[in-house]
């Protein structure tokens, strides 16, 4: 039987007058890939924002594995094990690639008020990092600083800041969004690897509608402030009322 | 494999030799110089040395930018002062004091200030510095208001050789101290602080903690730097205090090069150096600093300890082949 990790109940979200999230309700189950799509504007990076702390819901409840995270405080749900990346590139640019990722993992551990330690003695952290530089395909780049990588590569790296946290929900903002078109496949692949390893359910919104309909278990079409689909990808392409508003009326 | 160990192993070799180098010319510097004013010269670099060194660890690693530090290095100032003036305390006792005051301000100010976000937070802190300023003025019983409070009691007689070892190896510790702190986890954490600050607080690090943290070590270093100035000085004005005490630190940091803890030491050397030269040639030094501070920030940002690696760097291109620069980098690289 399968559990639920995430569910959100009559989400509404306002921005003064402006009623972006009108009543949003979800589930996604545990160890699957779900699609959020929907047109420009529709609010799916809002309720990442939600989901993951950085905003309040105006009403409405999210549950995380069954506990209610609603207002709670980011890296509080953070360290609950929701991790997200971001629309806009959101690293730390001058350090390096294996220090990103390395701060990431310290973050889960108990060594953080340490202040005389030589991190270098924590052994743990450092492996876990290499092992994830591996995992999002950066080897041999662990000692470039994170601002000197490619978009694309940039992009892995988030990725590689949430393995690192070791949450078992990630949420995937537009990952391929202004990167290379020769560089979208190998980062499809890096997504693609991580989910055919079953350890994490992964939420990802994502235009790129031949990619989304391979790599998605389901797919949920955000309209008008409310879900108005959330089906197999296959049910999704068929319906008429989700090309109509999403796809533009024969679009695919 | 093997050259690329041989010389890292010269490297160290090379670092090792020249730190007892060091060591050796501080140690027959005062023989060598054999003049007193030099000496109070370099005993009063290395206290703003161990106050800069402090600030680095604000600005160059937490990308803290304070406008009221030196309200730190006042209030070790006269708590040492008015302690061993007025209660006849020993020097050292006084510490333990300053160091739980500046705790005490640095949780204060932290939890007060550090909501705010970068430019509200520079003016707060600069508004903290000075309200404190016009309360040491004011407060003329205990502190002698704008007259100032004379007559602390000189370490060691005012022996001016013991205070200089006594103080290179002061500066020595803090030094110590600030290189483990920032290689230590939590430093790790101060720096990605200093990057993204947003994003830190994302991957589960609660950034205020982290933030009040740096405030008070940090201020607690600025306070026993400002302890060793009362007790080398003898006179202690509110003008310590001041922002302009602070605008020192900054200087220093920013000539010498944040964020490298080498940088803020050769900075105050530079800036106590060139302060003495200048301000006898001229009442106007602080222009000539202001432009130079301009030149640095807009043309070698990185302040003139990194200026030393580039070139070192780029003759290292010179004399080796790639391999070795690609060694010799990453072990400049750990700061
Ligand atoms: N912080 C905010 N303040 C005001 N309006 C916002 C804010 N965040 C998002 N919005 C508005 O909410 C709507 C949805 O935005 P967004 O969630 O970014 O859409 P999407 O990611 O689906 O393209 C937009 O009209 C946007 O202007
Ligand atoms: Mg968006």
């Amino acid at each position: 039987m399968s559990k639920t990790i995430l569910e959100l109940k009559n989400i509404k979200k306002s921005f003064g007058g402006l009623e972006v999230l009108k009543d949003v309700n979800l589930k996604l189950e545990q160890s699957t890939f779900k699609t959020i799509i929907g047109p420009n504007g529709a609010g799916k990076t809002t309720l990442f924002n939600l989901i993951s702390g950085a905003y309040k819901p105006t009403s409405g409840r999210i549950f995380f594995n069954d506990v209610d995270i609603t207002g709670l405080k980011p890296h509080t749900i953070t360290n609950m094990g929701l991790g997200r990346s971001y629309q806009m590139t959101n690293i730390f640019p001058k350090l390096t690639v294996h220090e990103n990722i390395r701060i990431a993992a310290q973050s889960k551990g108990t060594h953080n008020f340490h202040i005389i330690t030589n991190y270098k003695k924590l052994q743990k952290y450092i492996d876990i990092a290499d092992e994830i530089i591996e995992k999002v395909k950066l080897s041999g780049k662990g000692n470039m600083l994170a601002v000197e990588l490619s978009h694309a590569e940039q992009r892995k790296l988030e990725i590689g800041i949430q393995l690192a946290l070791g949450g078992e929900l990630i949420l995937l903002d537009e990952p391929t969004a202004g990167i290379s078109l020769e560089e979208v496949p190998a980062l499809i692949d890096v997504i693609e690897s991580i989910k055919n390893e079953g350890e994490k359910s992964i939420l990802m919104i994502e235009h790129k509608i031949n990619i989304i309909m391979e790599i998605s278990d389901t797919i949920a079409v955000l309209h008008g402030g409310v879900i108005i689909a959330d089906d197999i990808p296959k049910k999704i392409k068929e319906n008429i009322a989700v090309q109509k508003a999403y796809l533009g009326g024969g679009a695919q | 494999m093997n050259s690329r160990l041989m010389f890292l192993k010269n490297n160290k070799n090379k670092k090792k030799i020249s730190i007892i180098l060091l060591f050796f010319a501080l140690i027959v510097f005062p023989f060598i110089v054999n003049s007193t004013y030099i000496l109070s010269l370099v005993i009063e670099m290395c206290i703003f040395a161990i106050f800069a060194l402090s600030y680095d660890l604000l600005l160059g690693f937490t990308g803290i930018v304070s406008f009221g530090h030196a309200l730190f290095f006042g209030l070790g100032a006269y708590t040492t002062g008015i302690l061993m003036k007025g209660y006849g305390w020993a020097f050292v006792p006084t510490l333990l004091p300053v160091i739980l005051i500046c705790v005490a301000f640095g949780v204060g100010i932290g939890a007060v200030t550090i909501r705010a976000k970068d430019t509200y937070f520079s003016m707060l802190t600069l508004a903290i510095g000075q309200f404190l300023w016009v309360i040491v003025v004011k407060s003329r019983v205990i502190t002698g208001g704008e007259d100032g409070y004379h007559g602390v009691k000189l370490l060691f007689d005012n022996n001016r050789l013991a205070i200089y070892y006594f103080m290179i190896v002061v500066l020595l510790l803090v030094y110590i101290f600030a290189k483990k702190l920032i290689n230590s986890p939590t430093g790790k954490v101060l720096q990605a602080i200093r990057e993204n600050e947003d994003r830190a607080g994302m991957i589960g690090y609660n950034v205020l903690t982290y933030k009040i943290l740096v405030i008070l070590i940090s201020g607690s270093i600025a306070g026993i730097a400002g302890s060793l100035y009362a007790v080398t000085a003898g006179s202690l004005t509110p003008a310590l205090i001041h922002s302009n005490t602070t605008m020192h630190a900054i200087l220093m940091t920013v000539i010498g090069g944040m964020g490298t803890l080498n940088g803020p030491i050769v900075g105050a050397f530079i800036v106590k150096t060139a302060e003495h030269v200048l301000s006898d040639i001229t009442q106007r030094w602080m222009i000539i600093f202001g432009i130079i501070y301009i030149i640095i920030v807009l043309y070698f940002p990185g302040g003139i300890t990194r200026l030393k690696i580039k070139s070192n760097k780029f003759f290292n291109k010179i004399l080796r082949n790639k391999k070795n620069i690609e060694c010799f980098e990453k072990s400049s690289e750990e700061a």
